[in-house]
């Protein structure tokens, strides 16, 4: 292999494994690093230390850092479909061929055609958004909104389809110990040895925490191992799970944690039947935060050159990697991780110019360099002078890392430490956040317009707000905003950090729930002989329903379901209605309870009948319809539409646990338990009695319109029967355990072949109904009263009825209301349009002119042109009137002439035979 | 955020829906004021008030949950007709109102 | 101690579908008779009605088990099929007065989940404790696994548990178990 040298790796310092080496690409040129390196200690190896272009101005940035609080080195991870912007170099754990590339940039890294915004930065001040790209208004959209597009954002999404899957899972713990550092593998440790179900996550992919990084020893051992030696005893413990590389992102309500665990983001592909991710939810009774602390920036002129880091992280990069960050170092602190680093520097054969500590009356006033750190200017004892170097490890402290208290809502504790906050007095810029170019000019210009509360200053100058939520940057800006407003620190509060403390991909969060498992599908009983008949699906609900049943030739769905009408009408056809609520409802008090919950009586209803049944919502709308079929004095069966079947099941538990726990009345769904088909037609009657075992039993007089009864078919399986008819036509819904029901409809398409059997779906289903002006979905909005649908007849005003007073608001009963009428258009060439708006002819088209719309539509087979129903303010009074129905948006413009909506068989003849 | 339900034990809230503040009483009678306070007018208490959850996904009992809304602390779950009247006001009454007359 | 990389690489658990029982039948105690319900049960069935999802399923010796569905609200199970006389007949007939009953044979389908990696099998959808320590045998809960709706319970140690779906979603379930099972 031609291994190209690391002119940066230590020769023998480091926890990384230099018999594994690995090739990897940055901007297209290859470099090697070893097994244990992430991307950055391994790029800082090979000597490259510009690693990106800031989101605002364009400026070179280098790694600030070596953990996830990176606010500078955001690569572009992997190519194609895996691609993945914004990943920070310092967490991407190096494996063989990874590919990254820069961002924000253009043509390279090293020149910038972006930081042209830099000379333009007064434009770009805080809230520049507010105040410029106003002018001219015909600019706005084609020249302002081009130009941002191209110009916003930070990284690009991959447009492929993501080929990887992602898990999600719970756990349950006594302890989840966030952090696995020294602090909390002892506590982990500890409370292992007791017992306790303890959890430790760590976002690392190596335990150890800050163990891993300095040189002084733990227990009088080396901190790494140490580590080890702990991790023997963890591994003894059968109730202590490790998770490394899982990062706890949020705290959230009751003691549950959101974690996400990066399965095999170090590898270049999954293993076969692995998921890419595993999206944790962690019940925990305790939680203990060991999450350690970030390192303050100090700020001052050009502090975000190349080569200005973290001491600390310097520090990581020196013995935990095996990596010289430079060559001529200047260290800068406000506390003793000054003299400890330079000590470090020193030992690792590092020249250290200067120690510059703040306490004894030193500080940086700027860096000099441009893509890369040649020097800083400095202010000692009054007087400033420079020093070259090409690293700056500077410390303000340590921060305690509390983003997961605060999701809860915890307040940070004041920062009693001494710090040095104090920015030099320069004309350079002073950075405060890093990742959203916010200086400190930015703060004070903020300040200055008024936006003087934390939470306003925030907002207006973006800090805080970027992917690393201010992990640097926060605790600098409200010491700025305190100084500038002449106030205690911890007089001027601090935001709100909120979850997810890093990125987590929006892939983690869907689970195995993407694609055609957004959600679970239901099938119906006859869905495979649907399939196998070629039908088309609808989705209604989490339900797959057929459609339409097209044959061989028909390429139009108007043209089947043309067809499936006219062989109902005048055949017979089967459609399956196994999706609609059905609830069994018995006991002493069922009458009672039904009498309530629906706005209909049910004491007369005999036994071995149906009745059309209205639920209202206790505002007096019509909340669901169906029917309710007596099996037995006490005994009842009601159904609910599609789509509220679930709803109304909850509303009938609210009534009875909730309004009349007094009433002694029991129901089940049976929704499941019953495979349901209506079977539609002149021929219905012929070709039930051919599966029936008592065909007489059948006969209208023995089985008349609205009849319900058990029966027992030929082959011996019980069903039941109810006369009801949606069509229009004779019919029947016959109903047979689920399990038998794709065995029945083979039963019957075999049985009525003869008869021109046919199968109609919900299309077909559709536009029977309109026909004969049944309201369905599009009528029922919620907003429709029984008297605004003309079934006023069906409501007895009793006031236990759920719903019955508030319907008898004067208001409700206006005949002004739009109210529920026909239409059928003038020129019977025309189609209509659902959504259209009743206006008059000749009026304008204004919203002073509207008088109601069109809810549904269908083209009648029966009648040969289209037909509606609306809702039209007083519109029983206005049968025969012609009106236009608009259709602004799609551009329809049609007469229609007003009617009643029953447009076949009103006598309710056919029905009846 | 989990509830205990005192059937199930902690679940998930997913398992449940939620109708809101609990204890209101539906009015007998016909009083269009009446029934429409009683379905309009809701109490927005911020801190511990009483609301319906219904265990949608697991055992179908409504229950009474007592809540604190700034904290999200949840002090207690009973079935809904095991619900222990509380010390502070039930929700029934508005609570910066006069009494109706 | 539990290393989750090491407990996924092993073979995968065992996962099947079974034939539901025969007979389902949904019973429901009359008002104020929850707590009589159980002698009865007793009495005539020779099965205790579990009162809570703790130790919630019974069996009897005769292949009949009550499944515990909620607050006076069992599911009867049994294997044989439907002879002169149904479950739901019996019930109807032996629980009189004090029980609604009511059919729900077909409504089901069972799956049965089983081996060492079981738990964290379920883990993946179920948001409820299976440790030993929260769950043992003949312990049930009602919950949903990936927005399904389940009734599990755990049969033995090895851990075994066995759960019901709504027939609907018995293949939207299928494809959950396959990618959950690796």
């Amino acid at each position: 292999m031609n291994l190209k040298p690391q002119p940066f790796r230590h020769n023998n310092c480091g926890l990384i494994d230099r018999n594994t080496t690995m090739a990897f690409q940055f901007d297209g040129r290859t470099y090697h690093g070893h097994a244990g390196d992430t991307l950055a200690s391994a790029l800082l190896a090979n000597g490259v230390r510009l690693l990106g272009r800031s989101f605002k101005y364009h400026r070179p940035r280098g790694l600030l850092s070596a953990g996830s609080e990176e606010p500078n080195a955001l690569v572009e991870l992997r190519t194609d479909a895996r691609r993945e912007p914004n990943t920070r170099a310092t967490v991407i754990e190096l494996f063989d061929g990874l590919e990254a590339r820069s961002q924000n940039r253009w043509p390279s890294l090293q020149f910038d055609l972006g930081a042209i915004n830099g000379l333009l930065a007064p434009l770009f001040g805080a809230g520049f958004y507010y105040k410029t790209f106003m002018w001219p208004a015909a600019f706005w959209e084609r020249v302002y909104e081009p130009l941002i597009r191209r110009a916003a954002g930070l990284g690009r999404a991959a447009m492929e389809e993501d080929p990887d899957s992602y898990e999600k899972a719970w756990a349950f713990c006594d302890l989840l110990v966030v952090g696995g550092g020294e602090t909390g593998l002892r506590a982990a440790l500890e409370a292992g040895r007791r017992g306790e179900r303890v959890i430790v996550a760590d976002e690392d992919f190596r335990w150890g925490g800050r163990c891993l990084a300095e040189s002084t020893p733990v227990d009088g051992l080396p901190g790494a191992q140490w580590v080890e030696q702990i991790l023997r005893e963890l591994a003894q413990l059968p109730e202590v799970m490790l998770m490394p590389r899982t990062t706890v992102f949020g705290a959230y309500d009751s003691g549950v944690h959101g974690a996400l665990e990066r399965v095999s983001d170090h590898l270049s592909e999954p293993l076969p039947g692995q998921p890419r991710q595993r999206l944790w939810r962690i019940v925990a009774k305790s939680t203990l935060l060991a999450t350690g602390s970030i390192e303050r920036p100090l700020v001052f002129g050009d502090n975000d050159r190349p080569g200005v880091m973290l001491a600390g992280a310097v520090r990581t990069y020196l013995h935990r990697y095996g990596v010289l960050p430079g060559e001529r170092a200047v260290v800068y602190a406000d506390n003793d991780n000054g003299d400890v680093t330079a000590a470090n520097l020193r030992a690792a054969g590092i020249d250290v110019a200067a120690v510059l500590d703040t306490r004894r009356g030193a500080s940086v006033v700027r860096a000099l360099g441009g893509t890369a750190l040649r020097g800083v200017e400095i202010s000692e004892g009054g007087r400033t002078r420079r020093i070259e170097c090409d690293l700056l490890a500077m410390s303000g402290g340590w921060m305690p890392n509390l983003a997961l208290a605060t999701h809860h809502g915890s307040k940070a504790p004041a920062d009693t430490g001494t710090r040095h906050f104090a920015v030099p007095k320069t004309q350079r810029k002073c950075f405060v956040d890093f990742q959203h170019d916010v200086t400190v000019d930015d703060l004070l210009l903020a300040r200055q317009e008024g936006f003087t509360s934390v939470e306003h200053l925030k907002r207006y100058t973006t800090l805080g707000m970027a992917t690393d939520q201010g992990k640097t940057s926060n605790l600098n800006a409200l010491a700025i905003v305190a100084e500038a407003a002449g106030k205690a620190l911890a007089e001027v509060g601090s935001t709100r950090l909120r979850p997810p403390y890093t990125p987590v991909a929006l892939g983690a969060f869907a689970g195995h729930h993407r694609g055609r498992h957004f959600r679970p599908t239901r099938l119906t009983p006859s869905h495979a002989w649907a399939e196998a008949r070629g039908a088309v699906f609808v989705e209604a609900g989490n339900w797959l329903r057929a459609q339409y049943f097209p044959t061989t030739g028909e390429d139009d769905w108007l043209t089947t379901v043309t067809r499936e009408v006219q062989a109902v009408r005048s055949g017979v056809g089967i459609c399956d209605v196994s999706t609609l609520g059905k609830i069994d409802l018995q006991g002493p008090d069922a009458v009672a309870f039904l009498e309530r919950v629906y706005a209909n009586r049910f004491q007369s209803l005999a036994v071995g009948r149906c009745r059309y049944a209205l639920m209202l919502r206790e505002d007096g709308m019509v909340m669901d319809d169906g029917t309710v079929a007596r099996l037995g004095p006490q005994r009842f069966l009601v159904t609910t539409t599609t789509a509220n079947a679930v709803g109304a099941y909850q509303h009938l538990q609210y009534c009875h646990q909730v309004l009349w726990p007094e009433l002694d009345v029991q129901f089940i769904s049976v929704t499941e338990r019953w495979a349901q088909f209506s079977v539609a037609g002149p021929n219905a009657r012929q070709l039930l009695q051919r599966v029936v075992a008592e065909p007489m039993t059948l006969e209208n007089g023995a089985f008349p319109y609205l009849a319900c009864s058990n029966f027992i078919l030929r082959n011996g399986t019980q069903a039941r029967l109810y006369r009801v008819s949606f069509s229009g036509e004779l019919a029947y819904e016959i109903a047979v355990p689920a399990d038998g029901g794709e065995a029945l409809i083979n039963q019957l398409f075999v049985a009525g072949e003869d008869l021109g059997v046919v199968a109609y779906g919900t299309e077909a289903l559709g536009v029977m109904r309109i026909e004969k002006g049944h309201v369905a979905g599009n009528e029922l909005t919620g907003h429709t009263t029984a008297f605004d649908l003309g079934l006023q007849r069906l409501v007895a005003a009793r006031n236990e009825a759920v719903g019955s007073v508030l319907a008898r608001r004067p208001a409700l009963l206006e005949p002004t209301r739009p109210q529920l009428v026909g239409l059928r258009p003038v020129n019977q060439q025309q189609r209509l349009y659902a959504g259209s708006h009743f206006l008059p002819q000749g009026a304008a088209n204004t919203a002073q002119h509207d008088t109601g719309y069109v809810t549904s539509v269908a083209y009648s087979p029966s009648l040969g042109y289209w037909i509606g129903l609306g809702l039209l303010e007083r519109g029983p009074e206005r049968h025969g009137e012609v009106l236009r129905a608009v259709d602004l948006l799609r551009g329809h413009d049609v007469l229609v002439e007003i009617c009643d909506p029953v447009f076949l068989d009103p006598a309710g003849e056919r029905l009846r035979v | 955020m989990l509830i205990p339900c005192p059937y199930c034990g902690l679940r998930s809230h997913e398992e449940f829906t939620t109708l809101g503040e609990a204890g209101r009483v539906r009015p007998s009678g016909d009083d269009l004021q009446a029934f429409a306070d009683y379905v309009y007018l809701r109490n927005n208490v911020a801190g511990r008030h009483r609301e319906l959850w219904f265990h949608a996904a697991g055992c179908h009992a409504w229950l009474t949950v007592e809540r604190d809304t700034l904290t999200h602390l949840i002090h207690g779950a009973w079935p809904v007709n095991e619900t222990p009247t509380s010390e502070a006001h039930t929700g029934n009454e508005p609570a910066n109102e006069a009494p109706a007359p | 101690m539990s290393d989750l990389l090491t407990l996924l690489r092993q073979p995968s658990s065992a996962v099947a579908e079974l034939a539901a029982p025969r007979q389902l039948v949904s019973v429901i105690a009359r008002r104020g008779c929850a707590k009589q319900l159980p002698g009865l049960v007793l009495e005539k069935f020779g099965i205790a009605l579990p009162a809570q999802p703790k130790a919630g399923v019974s069996v009897s010796a005769r292949e009949l088990a009550f499944l515990w569905c909620g607050p006076g609200h069992w599911l009867a199970m049994s294997d044989t099929a439907a002879g002169t006389r149904s479950l739901e007949e019996q019930l109807s007939d032996q629980l009189a007065g004090l029980a609604s009953v009511c059919d729900q044979s077909g409504s089901r389908i069972l799956f049965s989940v089983h081996g060492p990696n079981a738990r964290m099998l379920l883990g993946k959808g179920l948001g409820v404790d299976l440790n030993p320590h929260s769950f043992a045998p003949n312990d049930v809960a009602v919950s949903s696994i990936g927005h399904i709706g389940v009734q599990l319970w755990q049969v033995d140690a090895t851990p075994t548990y066995q759960l019901l779906v709504a027939r609907s979603y018995a293949e939207s379930f299928r494809h959950w178990l396959q990618a959950a099972d690796g």
